[in-house]
Parts: structure tokens; C-alpha cells; sequence
């Protein structure tokens, strides 16, 4: 093989890694004044009540049995995940696909270049402020990014599809 | 804060899986070793969808084929400044500790308001104020995350209530 010869091998005792470590995590991640979000900075964010209408259809699809009838796989049993069901079942303020997509729509109108990001819509989703000064404490880095007629007529919008059973 | 994140899985499949249906182990196999998982900054709730599975590579020494699966996941990230809403579990004289899904976040005492005291007596210790929200097993807070700390499989977090809008929902 072409190439400057290798250098003389070193009396090293720790063996050579065989796979690439996980990089890890800056810890400086935040959601405070300013996003910085590390590597989840262009990752799809849900709200909770779009995470419970998602993750119910995912635990009817696998809870159906399969065409060749085996056992349908089923969820896992773990406290992470039965710990998350309940979480989102209590903590859902939209109950039902079709008010969920509505609500996804209404806050999608602020997103964008000179906007807000796609976690901060939805953190609207999920906390459901009624004013803009509480969506504005809540998510500070809200501020300087929307005007405060826009983002009142969004919250009113939120508002009203709101489900108080 | 919940995310549709893509990751990536190996997959060690024993020869004596080696056949047609092998797919369909390799996506049991998947479920079994990643869903409900904490890897210490964030926890994987459900897979989604498996976007695409490599060509199996035998492992030399072994007769195992090892598999790249690629998927999209539901995970739950919790970020130091978000603000959450949770259940209170437990009740003690330093502050409370509630549950935001799979993560336990205490607010100690000295992140609660000043006007908080602590009601020791009767069979459910609480927090309240004089005229305002009384906080208790079962109750439902807001809260702001102001620190977390990971390690592989467990995550802790300490939270706090002492701004506007945070504290105990009205249910």
C-alpha cells in the first residue's frame, strides 16, 4: 500500500477501540432567554398532546394481531414507558386527531425564518397560555420573535379547540 | 419535550434465525432492546417507523450476522429552562418531589415561593400558601427544570416553582 511507513509501534497497554465512542452530549444544552438545543436543533418537536394521540395509534397498531396470526408484539413493560402512557394520557389538553391537526395548524402559522422555532410551537401546544404575558414568562425565548397581536390570536385560537371534559 | 428522533441500532441475529422471516426478528429484536429505555439525556418511548435495515455482516469468530438498524423513534428529552407539567408523588419537609413522565424532578424548599409553608400533621403532608394553591400527593404542578444530571439508565432533576405561572394547576 502506498503511504509514509508507519511509525514505530509505541508499548501501549490499552487496546486499540474498536468503534467510534457516542460523542457526548455538550451539557451546555438549554431552553432558557435562548434555545440551544445541540443536537436536537432541527429534530421534529411534539407537544403533548400530539405525543398521546401518536403513541395510542402506535399501541393499537401493535397490540393488533399479525396477518399470519402470531402474537401481536405488544408494548414494553418497562417503567420508562408505562410511567410516559400515563403521563400523556393525564397531561393531553386535545383530545382527538382532528383537534390536534387543527391546533398543529393554527401554531405551524408563526413558524418560520423571523418566527418561532418548531420546540417553541410546541411548548404552545403544551402549556396552553391564555395571555401573552404567561406564554411569554413561560417560553422566554419567545421574546422579540412575534408580535403580540399574532401570538394573542393564536392562543385564543388554541383556546377555544381546547376539550374541558 | 417530546421529539421524532432518527437513531441507530446494532443488531446481533444468532444463525439460527437465518431466514426469510429474519426481518421480522431483527424489528422484534429492536423493540425489545430499545423501546422504554433511559440512555441518561433522554428516553426512548416507541419506534416509530424502521427506516432501513443493512446488509447483515457476519462477524468474524462468531456466527452471528450484525445488523445497522436505522429508525425513527418517539423520544423524551427534558432541557435545563423548560418549563413541564408533572405529578407530585411525594411530599417531604425540604420541598416535593413530582413525576414528569419517566423522570422524578424535586423543587426543594428554597425554590418555592417564600409564602410557602409546610403542613406536617394529618395522614397527606402538603405545601401551601395562606390563601393560594395547596400542593399535595397527586396534585398537579408546573415547573421550571433547572438542572438535570444523567447517567447511563437514570436521570435526575431538580426543579423550581418561584416565578409567575408556575405551581399548582387547577384540575
Amino acid at each position: 500500500m502506498a503511504g509514509p511507513p508507519n511509525p514505530p509501534a509505541a508499548r501501549s497497554t490499552v487496546p486499540h477501540p474498536l468503534s467510534r465512542r457516542r460523542p457526548p452530549p455538550t451539557g451546555d444544552e438549554e431552553t432558557t432567554s435562548i434555545l440551544r438545543l445541540g443536537e436536537y436543533t432541527d429534530v421534529p418537536c411534539l407537544s403533548v398532546s400530539e405525543a398521546n394521540t401518536i403513541l395510542q395509534k402506535v399501541i393499537e397498531a401493535r397490540n393488533k394481531p399479525d396477518e399470519s396470526g402470531r402474537k401481536p408484539p405488544g408494548m414494553p413493560s418497562s417503567d420508562v414507558f408505562t410511567k410516559t402512557e400515563i403521563y400523556l394520557k393525564l397531561f393531553a389538553r386535545f383530545n382527538g386527531e382532528q383537534a390536534v391537526q387543527q391546533v398543529e395548524s393554527v401554531s405551524s402559522k408563526l413558524v418560520g425564518p423571523g418566527g418561532i422555532t418548531g420546540f417553541e410551537r410546541a411548548q404552545l401546544g403544551t402549556l396552553c397560555c391564555d395571555t401573552v404575558e404567561e406564554a411569554r414568562t413561560l417560553i422566554p425565548s419567545l421574546e422579540g420573535k412575534v408580535s403580540d397581536d399574532d401570538l394573542q390570536q393564536v392562543l385564543d385560537d388554541i383556546s377555544k379547540l381546547r376539550d374541558f371534559s | 419535550m417530546f421529539f421524532v428522533k432518527t437513531l441507530e441500532h446494532r443488531i446481533d441475529l444468532h444463525p439460527s434465525f437465518f431466514s426469510a422471516s429474519a426481518p421480522d426478528f431483527i424489528k422484534e429484536k429492536l423493540y425489545q432492546d430499545v423501546e422504554g429505555t433511559n440512555t441518561g439525556t433522554f428516553m426512548i418511548i416507541a419506534v416509530l417507523q424502521i427506516d432501513d435495515i443493512s446488509e447483515p455482516k457476519i462477524a468474524p469468530g462468531t456466527g452471528f450476522a450484525q445488523y445497522n438498524v436505522g429508525y425513527r423513534a418517539m423520544v423524551w428529552r427534558p432541557f435545563r429552562g423548560e418549563v413541564v407539567d408533572g405529578k407530585v408523588t411525594n411530599v417531604v419537609n425540604n420541598g416535593f418531589f413530582a413525576d414528569v413522565g419517566g423522570l422524578a424532578v424535586f423543587v426543594s424548599k428554597t425554590m418555592l415561593p417564600p409564602s410557602m409553608k409546610h403542613n406536617a400533621e394529618g395522614s397527606t403532608p402538603s405545601w401551601s400558601e395562606a390563601d393560594g394553591m395547596i400542593i399535595e400527593r397527586d396534585s398537579q404542578v408546573r415547573l421550571r427544570i433547572k438542572g438535570i444530571r444523567g447517567e447511563l439508565g437514570q436521570m435526575y432533576a431538580i426543579g423550581s416553582i418561584r416565578e409567575d405561572y408556575l405551581g399548582a394547576l387547577l384540575q
